[in-house]
């Protein structure tokens, strides 16, 4: 039990989190500090460059195997399933109308990046080795959640003209920039190896704790901006956003045991149930599902549900593979 | 020195479903148009801010200079989506210098 509040603690110490809480609270305070928007999407394209390349070079030293073909399959089965969870505690627990709550199915079925990156670097703070292929699972796990989250919704539309060209729509969905851009570096990594690794470590490598903190100061400047000026939060669209990665994070760390991964990649698992997609799948969904009120989904997993995450989430979800594993 | 009159539609929407009312006009056949990206505002649903990561809430600006029919049915296609895409339409009368290019 100490052990585990220490462990909560170095991650509430660590300079990735600081950042975020000074970004935070600068904006809280109100301050002015911003960072341009494109170079926090530049930002955010080099963390997706940099982790799937080195989750491709770690996946081509292990090989496929049937470990990682099941929970690759599991991955997907999770993105395909969490959203309907997500949509009945959605309208029960948050009581939001159903089109709003395929919105956010869609955003919790998802994953999201930067968590899952704060994750890798904190296990690695801790000397805790995970399969690299946990990053392929990841890129696996981004979209089918958004399909979910448009069929929970295709009763509720009145569309005189029917859905706006579905093929077009799951075209951009499932071709989206950080899908591509994740998928593609991670087969690069699979393809040259070590050998390529060693060839762009030195921008991928050594900067990535350091911009992963700059990135994490916008993330704090961003979610509180957003607190601030919502007119949406309720008290139960705030439990809603603490309870619902707690539910998510629990199936992924009992999937992650069940699977027999390591210590490691079980609390993985659990970090990708827990997390909300707040880059890619809001923009998916504005344009698939504009009837959604983008002041819900953008605030709940943006400024509620990745804040926890970031903060208590993930120590927590290492304490419980650890306990479940028995590790 | 010759002018000619035509209408100008002018939609504030967010940038996500740009994409798909350009894709309007050019169904429609307005001879084309420019997007404008924009820094902030407020709206009935909050404030929001060019900075903030996701482009999900940020508006851009659509201007397109059309006939009179043309601009009548552009107004009546977009106004349907109106209530769906949560955008501003408004049109106004302007002078062009170039009337064989609306």
């Amino acid at each position: 039990m100490i052990d585990t509040i220490s462990v909560a603690a170095s991650n509430l110490l660590s300079p990735m989190v600081l950042f975020f809480a000074l970004g935070f609270a600068a904006a809280l305070a109100r301050s002015d500090l911003s960072i341009p928007e494109p170079i926090a999407k530049a930002i955010s394209l080099y963390l997706m460059l940099a982790i799937g390349f080195k989750g491709g070079a770690g996946f081509a030293g292990s090989g496929i195997s049937a470990t990682l073909l099941a929970t690759a399959a599991a991955g997907i089965a999770l993105s395909f399933l969490l959203p309907f969870l997500t949509y009945a505690l959605a309208r029960g627990v948050a009581r939001i109308g159903p089109i709003d709550a395929a919105a956010v199915a869609a955003h919790y079925g998802s994953i999201s990046i930067v968590t899952f990156v704060s994750a890798c670097e904190f296990l690695h703070m801790l000397d805790i080795p995970f399969e690299g292929y946990m990053v392929a699972v990841m890129a696996l796990m981004e979209t089918p959640a958004i399909v979910s989250g448009l069929w929970l919704a295709r009763r509720h539309l009145r569309r005189p003209d029917g859905a706006p060209g579905g093929g077009q729509v799951l075209h951009e969905v499932f071709l989206n920039g950080s899908v591509v851009l994740l998928t593609g570096s991670f087969v690069i990594g699979a393809i040259t190896g070590d050998k390529g690794m060693s060839t762009i470590a030195p921008f991928i490598d050594a900067p990535f704790k350091g911009v992963l903190c700059f990135f994490l100061l916008d993330m704090g400047l961003i979610a509180a901006n957003k607190l601030h000026g919502t007119r949406t939060l309720s008290p139960r669209l705030v439990l809603f956003g603490l309870l619902m990665p707690l539910l998510g994070g629990a199936i992924g760390i009992g999937l992650g045991a069940g699977l027999g991964l390591s210590l490691g990649g079980t609390a993985l698992f659990g970090v990708l149930g827990a997390s909300a997609s707040y880059i890619a799948v809001p923009a998916a969904i504005r344009l698939a599902l504009p009837e959604a009120n983008p002041a819900i989904y953008v605030t709940l997993s943006l400024a509620i549900t990745f804040p926890f995450n970031l903060t208590l989430g993930i120590p927590l979800y290492l304490a419980t593979a650890r306990w479940l594993t028995g590790a | 020195m010759q002018t000619h009159t035509r209408r100008k539609i002018e939609i504030i929407v967010d940038a996500p479903l740009a994409s798909r009312l350009t894709a309007l006009i050019d169904q429609i056949g307005a001879t084309g148009y420019t997007v404008f990206q924009s820094i902030g505002g407020r709206g009935t649903d909050g404030a929001w801010r060019e900075d903030q990561l996701t482009s999900t809430q940020q508006k851009v600006l659509i201007k397109v200079i059309a006939s009179e029919q043309t601009a009548d049915i552009l107004l009546e296609r977009l106004s349907g989506e109106l209530e769906r895409y949560s955008c501003i339409i408004y049109t106004s009368t302007v002078e062009v210098v170039r009337g064989g290019k609306f």
